[in-house]
């Protein structure tokens, strides 16, 4: 696959999971372009019978971690915060969708960054859990135990936002 | 083992309406996927070799901090029939100047002394090491499993001459970049007259600029959202012709194509 095809078709896939992986908005387009400069440099030996976006979601979750860890040592905390979306006139409908993604994202912050990966991945992206124990190393019996445990914890927590909004 | 041998939490109904919700939460601007694509370019070199070339851009810039560093030579996908051998080469470039197109990193400050700088060589696999001219002045690599030892000839070390030397396509960049962040800049608060003020100052100033390609594509998206239609069209013409293979294309076709620009 050529990269600009790549990048053309896989560009938002990207930045949305850097998002969802706790990647901070001001930091979003640092992180991509470290994903896109990854992709660049590895795309030659990707084997093309593999699904590319679990390899995607592999390396962004790599880069976020990264942003992540030096965000801590700079001593800034996480934040949902708007994105710099199109500016196009918003509808009802893209006000819920947006306060939607907020609740979403604010709950899986409240996860552990392995667990949060294998539900962004599993339940989000809909990769299976063979994929994401390739693209992750981690053993596929492990994978289910966070998938499990994660479940319950984002369970909570969109619970937990919903009666901090008065929803529930 | 398979999903259903373990006992999943199901998500609740809500739940799953709410991330079918958050997939379809608003998409990342267009100006924000063309930044990124310009920098990955800069960092990269140029993304679109050409056909037969492969990918022969350069390792990424310092910039890419997070990206792991084990990006190997052989990863740089050289020419179908060729080895790739792995040669320090002694030499000083002048200005940060590079060897073909897998240099790996070719920055040296002027008057520095001769530097070592690692360089992919494309070697074809029948042809024994060719003997050095000047064995003073070349240099042996060092062997790596599997590769054979070549001896490239090193170009003599010019003196430092900064009168002359020409700037690196990188050091261009950095030195446009303000004009072209003021154009997008100016998009983003939906201001065209500034951004289109600002790419035409760029123009004037560097008309061949290592920036060019990005300055002409956000002049179709400046005028697109300035109602000019035709002359984005008519500028969209011009950027096709001149950058067929331009990681632009795309967003611009989707901006011409859509009645609200982006």
């Amino acid at each position: 696959m050529e990269f600009e095809t790549l990048y053309a078709e896989n560009f938002d896939h990207v930045w949305r999971n850097l998002r969802r992986f706790g990647v901070e908005v001001r930091h979003l387009e640092d992180a991509a372009h470290e994903v896109f400069v990854v992709v660049h440099r590895k795309l030659a030996d990707f084997d093309e019978g593999r699904p590319i976006r679990p390899w995607l979601s592999g390396i962004a979750f790599r880069v976020a971690s990264d942003f992540k860890r030096k965000a801590s040592t700079r001593r800034e905390s996480p934040g949902v915060d708007r994105d710099p979306v199109d500016e196009r006139p918003s509808a009802d409908e893209l006000l819920e969708a947006e306060e939607q993604r907020k609740l979403v994202h604010e709950a899986l912050q409240a996860l552990d960054d392995d667990k949060r990966v294998v539900v962004v991945m599993h339940d989000m992206e809909g990769c299976s859990i063979p994929e994401i124990a390739r693209e992750l190393g981690v053993l596929e019996n492990t994978l289910y135990s966070r998938l499990r445990l994660g479940r319950e914890r984002f369970i909570k927590a969109i619970r937990r936002q919903q009666r901090k909004r008065g929803e529930a | 083992m398979s999903e259903r041998d373990v006992s999943l939490p199901e998500l609740p109904a809500d739940v799953l309406e709410l991330l079918e919700g958050e997939r379809k939460a608003a998409s990342p601007s267009a100006q924000a996927r063309a930044r990124v694509l310009q920098r990955v370019h800069e960092s990269m070199g140029p993304l679109d070799p050409g056909p037969g070339d492969g990918n022969a851009g350069g390792a990424p810039s310092g910039s890419a901090g997070a990206a792991p560093s084990s990006a190997t030579p052989g990863a740089l996908g050289l020419g179908a029939g060729l080895n790739t051998a792995r040669v320090a080469v002694l030499a000083a470039f002048a200005g940060g100047v590079g060897v073909g197109a897998g240099v790996m990193k070719a920055t040296a400050p002027a008057p520095a002394p001769p530097k070592i700088v690692y360089v992919e060589v494309p070697v074809p696999t029948p042809v024994p090491a060719p003997k050095p001219v000047q064995p003073a002045r070349s240099v042996t690599a060092t062997r790596a499993p599997g590769e054979r030892t070549v001896k490239v000839e090193a170009p003599e070390p010019s003196p430092p001459a900064a009168s002359t030397r020409r700037p690196s396509p990188r050091r261009n960049a950095r030195l446009e970049r303000p004009l072209i962040d003021r154009a997008q800049t100016a998009l983003g608060r939906r201001k065209p007259k500034s951004a289109l003020s600002a790419l035409d100052q760029h123009r004037r100033r560097y008309p061949k600029g290592a920036l060019a390609e990005e300055r002409e594509a956000l002049r179709v998206l400046a005028l697109l959202q300035d109602g000019q239609k035709k002359a984005a069209q008519r500028a969209a013409q011009v950027f096709f012709k001149r950058y067929p293979r331009s990681l632009f294309g795309p967003t611009l076709k989707t901006n011409l194509s859509s009645k609200a620009p982006r």
